[in-house]
């Protein structure tokens, strides 16, 4: 899918952490001292935020949101739609965004949208966004990107123990002069590839279900934790996110030296850095913006962008292309211009 | 590219020490070899030989002979 618009723009992204830090280099006595600076080496992420069992990925989107509209001075009343983007959403039912247009104080006459992605989820928010306002049902949109996903880790898997975190962000999408171009793609012949297996309609939660066994790889966990074949979904990225952002570009007529800053899903450091190689984006163009808060799923791209913020000044991010993947499996990209975008350092939150 | 410096390479990745890779080597006793150094192999794979790795391929090989097997004709003695 191939879609431009010229009438919106990416008003402001805020970002909220959670307070509590985990050090990675904690986890020596576990994995062994050597394993783990050998693991942060590579992956350049030294600790990760960890959310309390009482905070959600809605606590710390709303918490982003709230920052972001008071930092930007928007009254809740002059957002007229609301998209939340997260793989924890708060319940079954009802949709985690209508309890945040609750909460946020926005109007009854909003639509609330609840895209269930992860690591490209950025993206389809983003589009959701720009959709909805291209329609002309909205003028602005908040997008509202987050995730709680370390509950879902199982501690003795350190495939993915010591490269994900908790984080929640919103950014306002409003009608405006901008370009924004998405490339968006769906394959879910890799569903299994990246996946929590039970707690769906497909296989409820169990006692089956819930027994801790210790798979090919080496590590520990249960059918309700997080899976991640991390070779395919390297090979997966390694053959589609070059494809996609050379798409995008082209889509928006923008050459590739001509764009800033290339957000591309912060799966690690050492991803990031072969992707913007295999890519050919200029040098330094790409930023990891991780090394302490991990990788935070469809927060990831707004989370970095509040970190590197004073790197990236207006004019080195006028033009800026993110690209999102992983989850489903799904991918895209979109540009879009961030000079006028207020981008606001990150804040924590500390549980109630 | 050369066996030796395709040895080279994974001790880079497996944090082995220099010279210690040699080609019978299981690959669960390099020191560093764990999921991540199977990304960056297949990174490696990608940079070098422009080959992609199937991951269930990846999975079944044992030593580091296995892995220099995935590139017919791609490593030279």
């Amino acid at each position: 899918m191939n879609c431009i618009f010229q009438n919106i723009e990416v008003r402001g992204v805020a970002a909220a952490l959670p307070a509590q830090v985990l050090e990675l280099s904690s986890l020596s006595a576990e994995y062994g001292a050597v394993e783990v600076q050998r693991i942060i080496a590579s992956t350049g992420v030294e600790a990760v935020r960890v959310a309390p069992s009482n905070v959600t990925a809605s606590d710390l989107c709303e918490c982003a949101a709230r920052e972001l509209l008071r930092g930007m001075n928007v009254s809740p009343a002059d957002v007229d739609g609301i998209v939340f983007v997260s793989q924890t959403p708060d319940y079954i039912l009802p949709a985690t965004s209508v309890t945040l247009q609750h909460r946020l104080g926005l109007p009854t006459g909003v639509p609330a949208f609840d895209i269930p992605y992860g690591c490209s989820g950025y993206i389809y928010g983003l589009f959701q966004a720009a959709l909805l306002i291209h329609s002309g049902a909205c003028r602005q949109v908040l997008v509202c990107a987050g995730d709680t996903i370390l509950r879902f880790i199982n501690p003795k898997d350190r495939s993915v123990r010591m490269v994900f975190g908790d984080a929640g962000s919103a950014t306002l999408v409003a009608r405006g002069t901008g370009t924004a171009a998405f490339t968006i793609y769906s394959d879910g012949s890799g569903a299994e590839q990246l996946i929590i297996p039970a707690g769906g309609c497909r296989l409820p939660k169990s006692s089956a279900t819930a027994k801790e066994s210790v798979a090919a790889d080496g590590n520990t966990r249960s059918a309700e934790n997080i899976f991640m074949n991390g070779a395919e979904i390297m090979n997966f990225a390694l053959r589609e996110v070059p494809k996609v952002i050379d798409e995008v570009l082209a889509l928006a007529g923008w050459p590739k030296e001509s764009v800033g800053i290339y957000g591309l899903h912060q799966a690690n450091k050492f991803m990031v850095d072969y992707l913007a190689k295999k890519a050919r984006l200029p040098k330094g163009s790409a930023p990891v913006g991780m090394a302490r808060t991990g990788n935070a799923g469809p927060a990831s791209i707004p989370q970095m962008l509040t970190a590197v913020r004073d790197e990236f000044p207006p004019e080195r991010r006028a033009r800026a292309v993110f690209c999102g993947f992983g989850v489903g499996l799904s991918w895209g990209a979109c540009a879009v211009e961030l000079g006028s975008t207020v981008i606001l350092p990150p804040v924590e939150m500390n549980a109630a | 590219m050369t066996k030796q410096e395709f040895y080279t390479n994974l001790e880079d990745i497996a944090d082995a020490p220099a010279g210690s890779v040699q080609g019978d080597e299981l690959l669960r006793d390099l020191p560093g070899w764990n999921s991540l150094a199977t990304v960056m192999f297949l990174t490696m794979a990608d940079s070098k030989f422009a080959t992609p790795v199937p991951a269930a391929k990846m999975a079944v090989c044992k030593t580091v002979a296995d892995l220099v097997a995935l590139f017919p004709g791609k490593i030279t003695e």
